[in-house]
Protein backbone atom coordinates (compact mmCIF):
# COMPACT_ATOMS: atom_id res chain seq x y z
CA UNK A 1 0.00 0.00 0.00
CA UNK A 2 2.89 2.37 0.80
CA UNK A 3 3.93 1.76 -2.84
CA UNK A 4 0.97 2.30 -4.24
CA UNK A 5 0.82 5.96 -2.19
CA UNK A 6 4.40 6.85 -3.26
CA UNK A 7 3.25 6.53 -6.65
CA UNK A 8 0.21 8.30 -6.41
CA UNK A 9 2.24 11.16 -5.20
CA UNK A 10 5.17 11.17 -7.69
CA UNK A 11 1.98 11.16 -9.99
CA UNK A 12 0.53 14.00 -8.41
CA UNK A 13 3.70 16.07 -8.52
CA UNK A 14 3.99 15.33 -11.89
CA UNK A 15 -0.01 16.49 -12.58
CA UNK A 16 1.51 19.99 -10.94
CA UNK A 17 4.14 20.12 -13.38
CA UNK A 18 1.98 19.22 -16.39
CA UNK A 19 -0.02 21.98 -15.25
CA UNK A 20 2.87 24.75 -15.41
CA UNK A 21 3.43 23.20 -18.91
CA UNK A 22 -0.43 23.62 -20.03
CA UNK A 23 0.02 27.24 -18.80
CA UNK A 24 3.32 27.97 -21.23
CA UNK A 25 1.73 26.01 -24.25
CA UNK A 26 -0.94 28.79 -24.14
CA UNK A 27 1.24 31.71 -23.18
CA UNK A 28 3.07 30.90 -26.58
CA UNK A 29 0.06 30.12 -28.77
CA UNK A 30 -1.31 33.50 -27.55
CA UNK A 31 1.83 35.71 -28.02
CA UNK A 32 2.24 33.99 -31.58
CA UNK A 33 -1.44 34.71 -32.50
CA UNK A 34 -0.84 38.33 -30.86
CA UNK A 35 2.49 38.70 -32.74
CA UNK A 36 1.62 37.65 -35.97
CA UNK A 37 -1.71 39.09 -36.12
CA UNK A 38 -0.50 42.37 -35.22
CA UNK A 39 1.46 42.31 -37.94
CA UNK A 40 -0.67 41.57 -40.66
CA UNK A 41 -3.24 44.48 -39.17
CA UNK A 42 -0.46 46.66 -39.08
CA UNK A 43 0.29 46.29 -42.64
CA UNK A 44 -3.25 46.57 -43.92
CA UNK A 45 -3.21 49.81 -41.60
CA UNK A 46 -0.20 51.08 -43.14
CA UNK A 47 -2.19 50.70 -47.06
CA UNK A 48 -4.72 53.44 -45.89
CA UNK A 49 -3.04 56.88 -47.67
CA UNK A 50 -4.78 59.66 -49.05
CA UNK A 51 -5.13 58.15 -52.89
CA UNK A 52 -5.17 62.19 -53.93
CA UNK A 53 -1.95 63.40 -51.99
CA UNK A 54 -0.35 60.04 -53.10
CA UNK A 55 -1.07 60.83 -56.25
CA UNK A 56 1.12 64.31 -55.73
CA UNK A 57 3.93 61.86 -54.87
CA UNK A 58 3.37 62.73 -50.63
CA UNK A 59 1.96 59.97 -48.50
CA UNK A 60 -0.04 60.53 -46.10
CA UNK A 61 -2.20 58.32 -44.12
CA UNK A 62 -5.79 58.38 -43.43
CA UNK A 63 -6.32 58.04 -39.15
CA UNK A 64 -9.57 56.59 -38.83
CA UNK A 65 -9.39 54.28 -42.38
CA UNK A 66 -6.40 53.00 -40.65
CA UNK A 67 -8.11 51.98 -37.77
CA UNK A 68 -10.61 50.55 -39.49
CA UNK A 69 -8.48 48.10 -41.11
CA UNK A 70 -6.26 47.68 -38.35
CA UNK A 71 -9.59 46.50 -36.25
CA UNK A 72 -11.01 44.62 -39.44
CA UNK A 73 -8.08 42.63 -40.16
CA UNK A 74 -7.03 42.17 -36.24
CA UNK A 75 -10.23 40.63 -35.88
CA UNK A 76 -10.22 38.36 -38.83
CA UNK A 77 -6.86 37.03 -37.73
CA UNK A 78 -7.78 36.54 -34.10
CA UNK A 79 -11.36 35.12 -34.43
CA UNK A 80 -12.99 38.23 -32.42
CA UNK A 81 -16.13 40.43 -32.66
CA UNK A 82 -15.17 43.96 -34.64
CA UNK A 83 -14.48 45.14 -31.86
CA UNK A 84 -11.85 42.60 -30.55
CA UNK A 85 -13.75 41.66 -27.89
CA UNK A 86 -13.55 37.87 -27.64
CA UNK A 87 -16.47 35.40 -29.51
CA UNK A 88 -17.98 32.41 -26.99
CA UNK A 89 -16.21 29.94 -26.75
CA UNK A 90 -13.26 31.07 -28.26
CA UNK A 91 -9.87 30.27 -27.71
CA UNK A 92 -8.89 34.05 -26.54
CA UNK A 93 -10.38 34.59 -23.19
CA UNK A 94 -9.89 38.83 -23.09
CA UNK A 95 -10.31 41.86 -25.62
CA UNK A 96 -7.40 43.19 -27.54
CA UNK A 97 -6.88 46.67 -26.42
CA UNK A 98 -4.55 49.29 -28.83
CA UNK A 99 -3.09 51.52 -26.63
CA UNK A 100 -0.94 53.33 -28.40
CA UNK A 101 -1.06 54.47 -32.37
CA UNK A 102 0.63 57.03 -34.22
CA UNK A 103 1.44 57.97 -38.12
CA UNK A 104 4.55 59.22 -39.21
CA UNK A 105 4.24 60.55 -42.76
CA UNK A 106 4.70 63.52 -45.27
CA UNK A 107 2.40 65.49 -43.49
CA UNK A 108 4.49 65.14 -39.71
CA UNK A 109 7.07 67.81 -41.07
CA UNK A 110 10.02 65.42 -40.86
CA UNK A 111 12.52 64.29 -43.27
CA UNK A 112 13.58 60.12 -44.03
CA UNK A 113 15.39 58.39 -42.52
CA UNK A 114 13.81 59.53 -39.27
CA UNK A 115 15.06 58.46 -36.12
CA UNK A 116 11.88 57.13 -33.98
CA UNK A 117 12.07 57.16 -30.35
CA UNK A 118 8.90 56.36 -27.78
CA UNK A 119 10.21 56.42 -24.14
CA UNK A 120 6.65 55.35 -22.91
CA UNK A 121 6.89 51.98 -25.14
CA UNK A 122 10.11 51.26 -25.55
CA UNK A 123 10.13 51.54 -29.58
CA UNK A 124 12.98 52.87 -31.07
CA UNK A 125 13.50 52.76 -34.75
CA UNK A 126 15.00 54.48 -37.84
CA UNK A 127 12.22 55.19 -40.01
CA UNK A 128 13.45 54.38 -43.81
CA UNK A 129 9.57 56.17 -45.27
CA UNK A 130 6.26 56.74 -44.16
CA UNK A 131 5.10 54.30 -41.21
CA UNK A 132 2.62 53.74 -38.93
CA UNK A 133 3.43 52.41 -35.16
CA UNK A 134 0.65 50.31 -32.89
CA UNK A 135 1.34 48.98 -29.49
CA UNK A 136 -1.52 46.14 -28.08
CA UNK A 137 -2.11 44.51 -25.31
CA UNK A 138 -3.97 41.54 -24.34
CA UNK A 139 -4.66 39.84 -20.67
CA UNK A 140 -3.14 36.28 -20.79
CA UNK A 141 -5.34 33.42 -21.05
CA UNK A 142 -5.02 31.78 -17.62
CA UNK A 143 -6.17 27.85 -17.14
CA UNK A 144 -4.63 27.89 -13.95
CA UNK A 145 -2.98 29.26 -11.02
CA UNK A 146 0.04 28.38 -11.76
CA UNK A 147 -0.45 30.09 -15.19
CA UNK A 148 0.70 33.88 -16.46
CA UNK A 149 -2.09 36.12 -15.89
CA UNK A 150 -0.86 39.55 -16.61
CA UNK A 151 -0.69 41.62 -19.84
CA UNK A 152 1.08 40.88 -23.32
CA UNK A 153 2.19 43.53 -24.73
CA UNK A 154 3.74 43.81 -28.71
CA UNK A 155 3.96 46.71 -31.00
CA UNK A 156 4.90 47.37 -34.29
CA UNK A 157 6.42 50.03 -36.78
CA UNK A 158 5.19 48.80 -40.13
CA UNK A 159 6.54 51.09 -43.03
CA UNK A 160 4.44 51.77 -46.12
CA UNK A 161 5.01 49.27 -48.56
CA UNK A 162 5.36 51.59 -51.81
CA UNK A 163 4.63 49.66 -54.94
CA UNK A 164 7.66 48.61 -57.05
CA UNK B 1 -0.57 -10.04 -3.26
CA UNK B 2 -3.17 -7.69 -4.38
CA UNK B 3 -1.60 -4.93 -2.92
CA UNK B 4 1.28 -5.33 -4.59
CA UNK B 5 0.15 -6.51 -8.01
CA UNK B 6 -1.82 -2.59 -7.47
CA UNK B 7 1.12 -0.78 -6.46
CA UNK B 8 3.29 -2.29 -9.35
CA UNK B 9 0.25 -1.82 -11.92
CA UNK B 10 -0.01 1.81 -11.32
CA UNK B 11 3.74 2.09 -11.52
CA UNK B 12 3.96 0.96 -14.65
CA UNK B 13 1.28 2.78 -16.08
CA UNK B 14 2.53 6.07 -14.40
CA UNK B 15 6.04 5.49 -15.36
CA UNK B 16 4.66 5.39 -19.18
CA UNK B 17 2.68 9.07 -18.87
CA UNK B 18 5.22 10.39 -16.43
CA UNK B 19 8.35 9.52 -19.54
CA UNK B 20 5.89 9.74 -22.70
CA UNK B 21 3.17 12.43 -22.38
CA UNK B 22 5.16 15.41 -21.83
CA UNK B 23 6.85 14.84 -25.49
CA UNK B 24 3.76 13.91 -26.89
CA UNK B 25 2.49 17.42 -25.69
CA UNK B 26 5.36 19.76 -26.55
CA UNK B 27 5.67 18.10 -30.40
CA UNK B 28 1.94 18.87 -30.86
CA UNK B 29 3.04 22.81 -29.55
CA UNK B 30 5.77 23.09 -31.79
CA UNK B 31 3.98 21.71 -34.93
CA UNK B 32 1.17 23.88 -33.61
CA UNK B 33 3.79 27.21 -33.76
CA UNK B 34 5.28 25.86 -37.18
CA UNK B 35 2.42 25.94 -39.12
CA UNK B 36 1.34 29.62 -37.53
CA UNK B 37 4.92 30.51 -38.64
CA UNK B 38 5.44 29.01 -41.66
CA UNK B 39 2.10 30.31 -42.98
CA UNK B 40 2.91 34.32 -41.62
CA UNK B 41 5.44 33.27 -43.99
CA UNK B 42 3.65 32.47 -46.55
CA UNK B 43 1.08 35.26 -46.47
CA UNK B 44 3.46 37.67 -46.32
CA UNK B 45 5.24 36.80 -49.41
CA UNK B 46 1.67 36.50 -51.11
CA UNK B 47 0.47 40.05 -50.16
CA UNK B 48 3.82 41.38 -51.49
CA UNK B 49 3.41 43.75 -54.48
CA UNK B 50 4.53 41.01 -57.20
CA UNK B 51 2.78 38.47 -55.94
CA UNK B 52 -0.82 39.23 -55.04
CA UNK B 53 -1.95 35.80 -54.75
CA UNK B 54 -0.45 32.45 -53.30
CA UNK B 55 1.44 31.19 -56.10
CA UNK B 56 2.54 27.57 -56.89
CA UNK B 57 6.04 28.66 -55.75
CA UNK B 58 4.96 30.24 -51.94
CA UNK B 59 2.49 27.35 -51.52
CA UNK B 60 5.68 24.60 -52.25
CA UNK B 61 7.88 26.67 -50.42
CA UNK B 62 5.46 26.34 -47.13
CA UNK B 63 5.05 22.53 -48.06
CA UNK B 64 8.66 22.38 -48.16
CA UNK B 65 9.59 24.28 -44.98
CA UNK B 66 7.24 21.98 -42.70
CA UNK B 67 8.76 18.76 -44.58
CA UNK B 68 12.47 19.63 -43.99
CA UNK B 69 12.34 21.54 -40.80
CA UNK B 70 9.88 20.23 -39.07
CA UNK B 71 9.61 16.37 -40.38
CA UNK B 72 5.55 16.61 -41.43
CA UNK B 73 4.60 14.29 -44.21
CA UNK B 74 4.04 16.11 -47.49
CA UNK B 75 0.62 13.90 -47.61
CA UNK B 76 0.06 15.27 -44.27
CA UNK B 77 -0.22 19.22 -45.19
CA UNK B 78 -3.32 20.65 -46.44
CA UNK B 79 -3.41 24.29 -47.92
CA UNK B 80 -6.59 26.25 -49.29
CA UNK B 81 -6.49 29.93 -49.83
CA UNK B 82 -6.62 32.94 -52.51
CA UNK B 83 -4.41 31.79 -55.65
CA UNK B 84 -5.77 34.43 -58.01
CA UNK B 85 -4.36 37.99 -58.18
CA UNK B 86 -6.11 40.34 -56.21
CA UNK B 87 -6.06 43.94 -56.48
CA UNK B 88 -4.11 46.10 -53.66
CA UNK B 89 -6.44 46.86 -50.38
CA UNK B 90 -8.25 43.70 -51.11
CA UNK B 91 -8.34 40.72 -48.68
CA UNK B 92 -5.92 37.40 -49.51
CA UNK B 93 -6.48 34.41 -47.28
CA UNK B 94 -4.94 31.35 -46.69
CA UNK B 95 -5.53 28.46 -44.52
CA UNK B 96 -2.65 25.86 -44.00
CA UNK B 97 -3.67 22.51 -41.90
CA UNK B 98 -1.11 19.34 -40.81
CA UNK B 99 -2.51 16.10 -39.58
CA UNK B 100 -2.25 15.95 -35.71
CA UNK B 101 0.44 14.34 -33.54
CA UNK B 102 -0.85 11.94 -31.23
CA UNK B 103 -2.13 14.74 -27.96
CA UNK B 104 -2.83 11.98 -25.22
CA UNK B 105 -0.68 8.46 -25.00
CA UNK B 106 -3.59 6.55 -23.81
CA UNK B 107 -6.50 8.32 -25.78
CA UNK B 108 -9.04 5.55 -24.19
CA UNK B 109 -8.45 7.26 -20.95
CA UNK B 110 -7.97 10.50 -21.81
CA UNK B 111 -10.15 10.78 -25.12
CA UNK B 112 -9.06 11.27 -28.39
CA UNK B 113 -7.15 14.98 -29.25
CA UNK B 114 -7.80 17.25 -32.42
CA UNK B 115 -7.29 15.10 -35.71
CA UNK B 116 -5.60 18.30 -37.60
CA UNK B 117 -3.67 21.41 -36.35
CA UNK B 118 -4.88 24.18 -38.69
CA UNK B 119 -4.16 27.80 -38.75
CA UNK B 120 -6.32 30.62 -40.87
CA UNK B 121 -4.63 33.93 -41.60
CA UNK B 122 -5.45 36.98 -43.81
CA UNK B 123 -3.96 40.28 -44.67
CA UNK B 124 -4.59 42.54 -47.33
CA UNK B 125 -2.82 42.61 -51.00
CA UNK B 126 -0.33 44.96 -52.35
CA UNK B 127 -0.49 43.94 -56.00
CA UNK B 128 -0.19 46.70 -58.22
CA UNK B 129 -0.67 46.05 -61.81
CA UNK B 130 2.39 47.10 -64.32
Amino acid sequence: MKYAVRTLFVAMIFGLLELTNVGRYTTTTLSNLTTFALFRAAHDASLQVDPVLASEGYIVFMPDAAREAFMETMSRNLGMKPDLTPKPGSFIEHPMEIVYEEFVDDSSGVTFPFNYRNDQYHIYQTLEGPSVIYAVRIRATSKSNFDYNGYLFRNIVQQYPFPG
Amino acid sequence: MFKHALGELLTVVFTCIILFQPPLHELFNVRSNAVELVLNQGIAQASSYDNGRFTPEIIQQMKDHLTQKFFVRESDIEFTGTTTITPRGEYIEGRLTIKATPFWLFSSLFGEGPETISRHATMMSEYVER
